[in-house]
């Protein structure tokens, strides 16, 4: 019984971070219509970037703040430099080209930060928190925070803010929020810089649980693509739970059967979602285009 | 004067020419109604002249202003607002921000008066007090039109287009919006009508104009126009003619 809880905490921690990245790639969907294979990168980045900050003897918090503020701006850069040029492509084009920024930003990465890891010390001192007679790591308690911060945040702005009702406007029906005078191209830039600021918060998170390597943000961004599947790709709510439940299977598939599956275990639950319910578990068939 | 001038206005969509040098006016205060049968470019004028679609050639000034080319936060701003066709509203949020959000460009400046203006806006379709808070989606498809024309008025326009606001509707909504902007002409408005309803539309209207296969082939008054057998040609020819018996709905 025990062993089971320790699984699911473990589980709940990785799928926080599936659920963060899954949550930018459903929420860049939803507002510019592509799929930003470039998600990973950002939190590589972040990571990354936190970590030469931290080693060149900022303070946590510092390091923190500015590496999610320097990947922000790789994000605004990404987007008005190769998004925005290509707006009238197809979707499939720009999908295209963010894979492309995406090898490009790792390849980057092992030119500045080569191939080992970099650590970043966990958040809080002190040894992991008992709970029900499983063991949880206090840092795995901040990530689990940054999920419900950033949800908590994200749905206050969509739902309580003009501003947030206006990105939705264009969500629904981006014809005729242009016709209010809604920018779409504003809105597309804003949510690369917030991709970019979630991307990174998620990296400097986990770090002090897995590392921090120049390709970590290959395998991230492809669970985090598969979580929002599970979810239904237009939707937030099923981007969060298809990340937890992402990284609960992941950690039972390694623990019960072999730690040799946990890769598989995505792959196989994106084909099996794909096959039986192929609008995510929670979205719903639209033919709309965005 | 003219509020509005429009000279040989050309648009494509894709290689298929839309709009072969449209031509027309519209003065300060009239209601324009603007005919055609499907496809002979209605809505791409509209379109265009909001600033979604863009001119291959052609002049537009609104005001004495070109916004030909201009975005469409550009065209709202200066006070010429769009009622697009199907309604558009947000389907997911509330009538109530569905007007504000139609208030979008000048959010910032009048904060203040938004409430007065959503306040008008219910005066003018009492229908929609009391559903502030509903979700805009559920509500039936007139008052769903209602809600789409509140929404084009948030914006303060000078001039108000609107594609079809009476397609699919009860004959007695018809009646009731084809009052209201007769009401908002009062008031100042121009309005551009364009409608497959013709009788209804000419009913209001002060001038109109016909469109076939995007050019204007005939302009004229109401009353010159319903008899003109180029306007039921024009619907004959292509839809079977539902608006064929314009000159019996007027009584001619």
């Amino acid at each position: 019984m025990d062993l089971y809880l320790q699984f699911l905490f473990s589980g709940l921690t990785l799928g926080s971070i599936y659920a963060l990245i899954a949550l930018a790639l459903v929420t860049t969907y939803n507002i510019t219509g592509i799929l930003n294979m470039a998600q990973g990168e950002f939190v590589a980045l972040g990571a990354l970037a936190a970590c030469t900050l931290y080693s060149a003897g900022f303070s946590l918090p510092a390091a923190f703040f500015l590496a999610v503020i320097a990947t922000a701006v790789v994000g605004g850069l990404m987007e008005r430099l190769v998004i925005n040029p290509v707006r009238n492509a197809s979707n499939i084009t720009s999908i295209i080209i963010t894979i492309g920024v995406s090898i490009m930003i790792r390849g980057l990465a092992l030119l500045i930060w080569g191939t080992n890891p970099y650590s970043l010390p966990a958040f809080t001192e002190g040894g992991p928190l008992k709970v029900l007679g499983a063991a949880v790591n206090t840092q795995s308690i901040w990530v689990f925070g940054l999920l419900i911060v950033t949800v908590t945040g994200l749905f206050a702005f969509m739902e309580k803010t003009y501003w947030g009702k206006a990105v939705r406007a264009c969500v629904i029906n981006r014809m005729a929020a242009k016709l209010m005078g809604i920018n779409p191209y504003i809105l597309s830039l804003m949510a690369f810089i917030v991709s970019g600021m979630l991307g990174a918060a998620a990296g400097v998170f986990i770090t002090p649980i897995t590392l921090a390597t120049y390709d970590m943000g290959f395998s991230l961004g492809l669970k985090g693509f598969v979580a929002a599947i599970i979810g239904g790709i237009n939707n937030v709510g099923g981007a969060i739970i298809g990340g937890l439940l992402l990284g609960v299977l992941e950690i039972f598939g390694a623990g019960l059967i072999s730690s040799g599956l946990k890769d598989a275990v995505a792959l196989i639950v994106l084909i099996i979602v794909l096959l039986l319910r192929p609008q995510g578990i929670i979205g719903v068939v639209s033919g709309r285009k965005v | 004067m003219n509020i509005l001038d429009v000279n040989g206005l050309k648009v494509f969509h894709g290689r298929a020419q839309a709009l072969r040098g449209v031509t027309f006016h519209a003065r300060e205060g009239e209601i324009v109604a603007v005919l055609g049968a499907n496809g002979a470019g209605k809505s791409t004028l509209l379109g265009t002249l909001s600033g979604i679609y863009a001119a291959k050639a052609g002049e537009v000034y609104f005001k004495g202003e070109p916004i030909i080319r201009q975005s469409p936060g550009y065209i709202v701003k200066q006070g010429l607002s769009l009622v697009p066709e199907h309604r558009q509203i947000f389907n997911d949020l509330t009538v109530q921000d569905n007007l504000l959000l139609g208030a979008f460009h000048r959010y910032i400046k009048d904060k203040g008066t938004l409430s007065e203006d959503m306040e008008r806006v219910l005066g003018i379709f009492p229908a929609l007090r009391g559903r502030e808070r509903q979700t805009a989606g559920i509500l039936s498809g007139g008052l769903q039109q209602m809600l789409a024309i509140g929404r084009g008025l948030m914006a303060r326009p000078k001039l108000l287009m609107l594609d079809e606001p009476s397609i699919g509707l009860a004959p007695i909504v018809v009646r009731e919006i084809m009052e209201v902007l007769s009401k908002l002409r009062e008031d100042g408005t121009t309005i551009i009508l364009v409608e497959q309803n013709a009788a209804a539309a000419l009913r209001v209207a002060d001038r109109a104009i016909v469109i076939e296969r995007g050019q204007v082939i005939i302009s004229g008054k109401p009353s010159e126009l319903v008899n003109d057998e180029r306007v039921q040609h024009a619907y004959l020819g292509r839809t079977g003619g539902h608006a064929g018996n314009v000159a019996v709905a007027f009584g001619y």
